[in-house]
């Protein structure tokens, strides 16, 4: 999943609004950043173990619970990081497909494939975690257009990645 | 040069990885920072 995952993060702000959402953004991302630096450090796996599989996901999610409840000394914040980090497997199992454990299956429904499949999933998420990530905005008299532009940069970031996939088929991620 | 090359190719994906999580992070935090103001 690509900007489905900043739907995560949104709906997550709605949970706990103390929690700053660039915190929360960064959580979603987290696999991709670890990916990014492997990339960098010419170690990146195309199997993804080190980033995207099972264990990887559940020790990031532990680092972030620890890192920011030592920060904050906010344990419920700290379990939302958490849970969003984890969010990151479960919408990647839908639209593509990622190592579970070493010397196990890959599981995913691969709808990279698709790109418009994909990007009806991706905007179904967008938008739920846009319409909750809503309610934790202050009063105004037009809140409509507020969330309006979130959900229309949100998609028209989808829609530029889904139509590179469209036109190049084979973009090798490292 | 193979190598060289492969180093550059590498560098640009690594790149192009980076932009796009920076895009996808940054937009949504700037945005929700206007719609606090």
């Amino acid at each position: 999943m690509y900007i489905g995952h900043v739907g995560a993060a949104l709906a997550a702000k709605r949970l706990r609004v103390s929690v700053s959402l660039l915190v929360l953004l960064v959580a979603t991302y987290t696999p991709d950043w670890v990916d990014t630096g492997l990339c960098l450090a010419g170690s990146y796996n195309t199997g993804e173990m080190l980033s995207h599989s099972i264990p990887a996901i559940l020790f990031f999610a532990v680092i972030g619970f620890i890192a920011y409840t030592l920060m904050t000394r906010d344990r419920l914040g700290g379990a939302l990081v958490a849970a969003v980090i984890l969010s990151h497997m479960f919408l990647d199992w839908i639209t593509g497909i990622k190592p579970t454990w070493p010397g196990g299956p890959t599981i995913g429904l691969q709808l990279y494939a698709h790109p418009i499949a994909d990007f009806i999933v991706e905007g179904v998420v967008i938008t739920i975690g846009a319409l909750v990530y809503a309610r934790t905005l202050p009063p105004r008299r037009r809140p409509w257009l507020d969330i309006s532009i979130m959900l229309g940069a949100l998609l028209a970031l989808q829609l530029t990645i889904d139509v590179a996939h469209l036109l190049f088929k084979s973009l090798p991620k490292c | 040069m193979t190598i060289a090359s492969f180093a550059a190719d590498r560098f640009l994906y690594a790149l192009r990885l980076v932009g796009a999580l920076l895009v996808a992070t940054l937009v949504p935090f700037l945005l929700d920072r206007r719609l606090r103001r």
